[in-house]
């Protein structure tokens, strides 16, 4: 090629270069991140993972926070007010929630819109009531244990329902979300057998709780809650339940008490002082401890933490 | 020569062109150019992992070729393991979720939220005092439950969604066992545009904070007496329609401008004048532990006023503003254990008076101004135990010489989220011209609140 024929093509890739920025729609790139709002960090960490830079999450409950006493306050009307997309535990754990949601002025994310996720949907639950329920059976949650999270197979269901979420509102980057999705689900894979790898010699390990939070997590992981602080749920202990307690473990060789970050030491470090058990505070959610940045260094946390306490306990392992 | 210059020439030109184009706008496309850029960088990104998941699959695909699937026997192996830890014994199968399940909360998710509140008080004065007793012409309200043990409210509370678009409250209450009355009975439309709510029926007006709170769940046993002398024995709740809007601003603080045109109820003014109201909320986070709030109101309305002789009628107005101000303190990770709430409200009175002469004419007009404020702090000493005290101090509207003042230490202990009691001491001081009061008034009172059925969180 001559160089008089180089300069003709150079001038056309030139303008074509010019042109294609100036006209080509780059809308999906250019387009405003998602607004999310999640009632708990849980959900905001799967989201994101889901979402990626292709949304903002926000939450409303901190991971220290007792999820079921929450303050409506209007500072969260506002969030909400500008939210496309409402993610939700569900299953009544956050009776808070509607009234930010009729404060929110926002018909997007109501009950039943397509912004409105119940992350609960298709989740397995447990502890799901088949007496009569009545308000003598304490603080009852009537469809079934809303900690749910804390099984991280139910992670999927959850990233589901988000994924379901998101494809509803912004359907030209549902190829985009599904592929997180994928990876999300292949990461709780991987980590999950490490996870059970880790504690199954401990399996059938029995412990005390203070809160009926953990079921999920008891169930998944193999070990067995026994009983609680609590006598029924919400309801504070009295003296001879904490005596029944210290007898039972005592009787039961019970050396560890599990506890969520918000709740008094108190009573379990007295419970411990009488019995030689190991108080263990556990998160319940992503940064309900400092350090826990996301659904998966949660359970490290967690795991790591109950095998501390069987080993300094003298828990016999299974192997 | 000629062509490595031309070469130059083209090679700046395009290049200068976008550049020239970009700076030929003016400054506020420098913040153009900045996103741009970004988003840029986020196609740069994206596409960076679209090439990585096609190099992926391009890997998978070279190795299936190739018989050594490596990725693929990895994900099957880590899969098979997978499925045999969680087989393993001790695994409780649970159920999954889907919504409707039958269960105890169906009928009410269904239809509407159906609650109780029962509301008891037992109560001793002194100096002795009986109800029978009045003081003719007295500015003073009795206190009608003085010396003895009631059921003083029944309130009975039916709420749901109506449709997609607006829901329904409404609360019926009975007082010391007697005849039904409606405390409150509204319909909100929830999601109109511009941000607007809007509510029609009777309902607590949104004059303060505390006026919109039911008797049963406020923190002491009875309204202020400001509230009382200026809104109303049990505060202010009128038929009308309120349309309230949250105001953007720059600083992202939750403002909420409330309007309301009320019907007054009051025994004697019926007519046509109306109650103008407006109220302006505002929230705003301190810290994660700490809020305040501030809010003013106003209102105006004409009372009507007949001369028995003649007839003659005449408005004379009255106007009312209101300050409240919210403090708390409710650190999120020990909620259950402690917090703290100081409220406050004063209350400014405006109204016109007169007489009416022989004629029927009106004489001796005059404007009546007078104030009152309560203040309340109360601070959660254990899970279920709290402890506070509020003083109270108020004029009158249609007296502005005379006036009261009280405070009141209590404590309320929460046997559950549902039942509550607490003990109240009340000393009242009452000062008159017209009718000169010699000793203060006690009062000790315990209050016994329970909730059966659907408890619906208050709002903040």
């Amino acid at each position: 090629m001559t160089k008089g024929k180089f300069l003709q093509p150079t001038v056309i890739i030139y303008s074509l270069m010019i042109l294609s920025i100036i006209f080509l729609d780059y809308s999906y790139a250019f387009a405003k991140k998602i607004n999310v709002v999640t009632t708990s960090t849980d959900l905001r960490s799967i989201t994101e993972f889901i979402g990626s830079d292709r949304v903002k999450v926000e939450n409303i409950t901190k991971g220290y926070q007792n999820p079921h006493i929450v303050d409506a306050k209007p500072s969260y009307i506002l969030k909400l007010n500008k939210a496309d997309l409402f993610v939700k535990v569900g299953l009544d754990l956050e009776t808070w929630s509607q009234l930010l949601e009729d404060g929110a002025r926002n018909p997007q994310i109501r009950f039943g819109s397509p912004g409105y996720v119940d992350a609960s949907i298709g989740a397995e639950l447990l502890d799901i009531p088949m007496t009569k329920i009545d308000r003598s059976l304490g603080d009852i949650h009537v469809f079934g244990n809303p900690h749910y999270w804390l099984d991280p197979l139910n992670s999927k269901t959850i990233a589901q329902n988000i994924l379901n979420g998101l494809r509803r509102i912004s359907p030209e980057n549902a190829d985009y979300f599904k592929e997180n999705k994928k990876r999300f689900d292949n990461e709780i894979d991987t980590h999950l057998v490490k996870w059970l790898r880790k504690i199954k010699p401990y399996s059938g390990t029995k412990v005390i709780a203070y809160h009926r939070t953990w079921s999920n997590l008891a169930n998944r992981f193999r070990f067995e809650i026994v009983d609680y602080v609590e006598p029924k749920p919400g309801i504070p202990p009295s003296p001879s339940h904490i005596a029944n307690l210290i007898k039972r473990m005592k009787m039961e060789d019970i050396k560890v008490i599990i506890k969520e970050p918000y709740y008094e030491n108190k009573v379990p470090n007295f419970i411990a002082s009488k019995t030689g058990a190991s108080v263990l505070t556990l998160p319940t959610s992503v940064e309900g401890i400092k350090g826990i940045k996301d659904y998966f260094v949660l359970f490290d946390y967690i795991t790591d933490e109950l095998i501390n306490a069987f080993v300094e306990q003298g828990i016999n392992s299974n192997d | 020569m000629r062509r490595i210059l031309i070469h130059i020439y083209c090679i700046s030109f395009f290049s200068i062109i976008p550049v020239v184009a970009l700076a030929s706008n003016d400054t506020s496309d420098k913040d153009a150019l900045s996103r741009q850029v970004q988003e840029l960088q986020s196609m740069v990104i994206e596409m960076k992992n679209d090439y990585e998941v096609r190099i992926n699959e391009m890997q998978d695909k070279i190795a299936r070729l190739e018989g050594k699937d490596s990725k693929a026997v990895d994900d099957d192996s880590l899969k098979k393991e997978l499925v045999q830890l969680l087989d393993e014994e001790g695994y409780q199968p649970a159920s999954p979720y889907t919504p409707g399940y039958p269960s105890g909360g169906k009928w009410q998710n269904l239809m509407l939220d159906i609650g109780i509140i029962g509301d008891s008080l037992a109560n001793v004065t002194w100096p002795e005092r009986s109800i029978d007793e009045g003081r003719a012409g007295s500015p003073f309200a009795e206190n009608e439950f003085a010396d003895r043990i009631s059921l003083r409210e029944i309130e009975l509370g039916l709420q749901g969604v109506l449709d997609p678009y607006a829901r329904a409250d409404f609360f019926l209450t009975s007082e010391d066992g007697g005849s039904i009355n409606v405390e409150e009975g509204y319909m909100t439309w929830l999601t109109l545009p511009w941000d607007l709510q809007v509510k029609t029926g009777i309902f607590r007006t949104s004059f303060g904070k505390m006026n919109k709170v039911h008797r049963p769940e406020i923190n002491q046993i009875d309204y202020p007496k400001p509230i009382k002398n200026f809104l109303g024995s049990e505060g202010q709740k009128e038929p009308g329609i309120s349309i309230s809007k949250i105001i953007p601003n720059p600083w992202d603080i939750y403002s909420e401008l409330t309007g309301e045109i009320l019907t007054p109820s009051d025994e004697g003014v019926k007519g046509k004048d109306q109650i103008y109201l407006a109220h302006l909320r505002n929230y705003i986070d301190i810290t994660d532990s700490s809020s305040l709030e501030f809010g003013l109101s106003f209102q105006t309305r004409d009372i009507s006023d007949t001369d028995d002789a003649t007839l003659t009628k005449r408005n004379f107005r009255q106007t009312m503003e209101g300050i409240d101000l919210t403090f708390r303190w409710d650190p999120p990770g020990q909620k259950l254990y402690k917090s703290f709430i100081w409220q406050t409200e004063f209350f400014a009175s405006q109204r016109e008076s007169g007489s009416f002469d022989e004629a029927g004419f009106t004489e001796d007009v005059k404007d009546i101004n007078s104030f009152g404020f309560y203040t309340f702090g109360e601070y959660q000493l254990t899970q279920r135990l709290f402890a506070g005290a509020r003083f109270d101090y108020s004029q009158f509207p249609t007296n502005d010489k005379d006036s009261e003042w009280s405070i009141s230490p209590y404590l309320t202990f929460w046997q559950s989220e549902f039942t509550r009691l607490r003990l109240e001491y009340t000393h009242l001081e009452r000062n008159s011209v017209t009718m000169p009061v010699e000793e203060g008034d006690n009062a000790l009172t315990l209050q016994a609140t329970f909730t059966l059925g659907a408890h619906k969180p208050h709002p903040f």
